[in-house]
């Protein structure tokens, strides 16, 4: 019977590899939550409770040649698109951080605009919240995707981190 | 006269060590004999155990997922809702298959499947017990469970080696829990179980009794919603003592798991840790496919006697959400 044991160990050798990236990727889930701030309670990392569930703000800003950086609200039916986008960039960002950029919300407020406003620059702002490890105080970090007004829009990218000190 | 080539000593001696550590790792999660592992309990025992345990927690698990997807559909209709019913309705025709042995592969790939859409369309909100589901899902099936046929190996054998991968996977997540929470640091000082207080009342009520009451209104009265607030940080003895117990038990609870001699004390252990986490948190799914799977480290087959026990349970969680879905939300 030397076939159904060959089987059988053939069956563990594959249970084991499941094991071994089950057991793996736990740590890469701790290095994700550092470097790409993802979210500790989501993607199989086991760790939930490990600090509060804060939602990222997302805030987009027009340059207004005449009246400055405004921000828009993406009210209206004009925005509908725009605001499904929104919606569905938060959801995902929440969870994988600043592995999802906002170029499909962009594009979407930039067509949502009035014609005469479509070449102005647009500002997306994501606003993370957390608790500082060293205070223990409310902290804040902003990133901002800037779009420039240009028939390809480019992303430029600041990240700044504002202490509770 | 040699049909297929002898394979070199080397490779031989290599696959042979390979598989010889497998078989020791995973051996550490076998199901432990009643009184331990002196007696001598034939081997053909502990598989047909095995066999029978591996069989009832099959039919929970479809039951959990049948219930659950079946939730889904109420009780208001959401985008997507057709969806919601479909998925309701697959999941107990795989339920239904799991009870016809001849079905019994089929109903796990179909549940797979199910759990495979489901991750698609939540994703990335998937949650971490609905990963679980599917995880405990493919070991079953990865594990050759249903297979009938030469290839089947001993009666048992593939349930065996099924419960001992879901045991392993149970420790392995209990652990990082613990792992986790020394990686993120917001537990030696209090600082996760003070923001949970701040945020959420049922925290509170679980958790407000470690510190004195001036502490613990200082700490409700803080808005975690403003920059600068805080510090979530108490020194209250008490507070910092359950704190630090919280990770130090994940990391120990697997070892004693592990070990035949504590096996049975760290179930209850975990059962209750567990237990009093649920009743602020209110993830009773979550909850139940836990002690499902816990209870796979019985050394006797504990599945036998309190699967009636699931069978209510998930009835009147069916029932709760159909008849009165706002008297609770079961996550």
């Amino acid at each position: 019977m030397t076939e159904p044991t060959n089987r059988v160990r053939r069956r563990r050798r594959r249970v084991a590899v499941l094991l071994l990236l089950f057991t793996a990727w736990p740590l890469v889930h701790y290095q994700w939550t550092q470097h790409y701030r993802t979210s500790p309670w989501k993607l199989f990392g086991w760790a939930m409770y490990t600090k509060p569930r804060y939602v990222p703000t997302v805030e987009v800003y027009r340059y207004d040649p005449e009246l400055g950086r405004r921000r828009l609200a993406l009210a209206g039916p004009e925005f509908a698109r725009a605001e499904a986008e929104w919606r569905r960039f938060v959801e995902w960002s929440e969870v994988l951080g600043t592995l999802v950029v906002p170029d499909a919300l962009a594009q979407e407020v930039r067509s949502a605009l009035p014609r005469r406003s479509r070449r102005d620059p647009l500002e997306v702002v994501v606003l993370r919240f957390r608790v500082d490890r060293t205070t223990a105080k409310v902290a804040v970090d902003r990133e901002t995707y800037f779009y420039e007004a240009k028939p390809r829009a480019r992303r430029g990218v600041e990240e700044e981190q504002a202490g509770a000190g | 006269m040699r049909t297929k080539p002898r394979p070199e000593p080397l490779q031989v001696n290599a696959l042979q060590r390979i598989d010889d550590a497998i078989a020791a790792v995973l051996g550490v999660f076998r199901s432990v004999p009643p009184g331990g592992e002196g007696q001598a309990a034939a081997a053909g025992s502990v598989l047909a155990m095995e066999r029978d345990r591996c069989r009832i927690f099959e039919r929970i698990l479809l039951l959990h997922l049948a219930v659950r997807m079946g939730t889904m559909a109420y009780p208001d209709p959401v985008p997507g809702s057709l969806e919601a019913w479909g998925l309701g309705l697959a999941a107990t025709a795989a339920l239904a298959l799991g009870f016809w042995p001849p079905a019994r592969r089929a109903a796990l790939a179909l549940a797979f499947v199910l759990l495979c859409g489901l991750l698609w369309t939540t994703f990335p909100q998937t949650s971490n017990h609905g990963f679980l589901e599917l995880w405990c899902v493919l070991l079953l099936l990865a594990s050759g469970v249903g297979t009938s046929g030469a290839g089947a190996g001993a009666p048992g054998e593939a349930e065996a080696l099924a419960l001992q991968a879901i045991r392993a996977s149970l420790a392995i997540v209990l652990f990082y829990t613990g792992v986790q929470k020394v990686l993120h640091g917001t537990y030696f000082g209090g600082d996760f179980l003070a923001i949970e207080v701040a945020m959420k009342p049922e925290f509170a009520k679980v958790f407000g009794w470690l510190a004195s009451p001036e502490e613990i209104a200082r700490i409700e009265a803080l808005d975690p919603s403003v920059v600068g607030a805080g510090p979530f940080r108490t020194d209250a003895p008490l507070f910092l003592l359950a704190s630090n117990l919280v990770y130090a038990f994940e990391l120990v609870a697997p070892l004693l798991l592990v070990w035949p001699r504590t096996r049975r004390w760290a179930v209850l252990a975990v059962l209750a840790f567990t237990a009093s986490i649920q009743s602020g948190a209110r993830e009773f799914f979550f909850g139940a496919l836990l002690v499902n799977g816990m209870l796979l480290y019985w050394p006797r087959n504990l599945h036998a006697r309190v699967w009636p026990v699931f069978a209510l349970f998930y009835v009147g969680l069916l029932f709760q959400r159909v008849f009165a879905p706002d008297a609770l939300v079961a996550r």
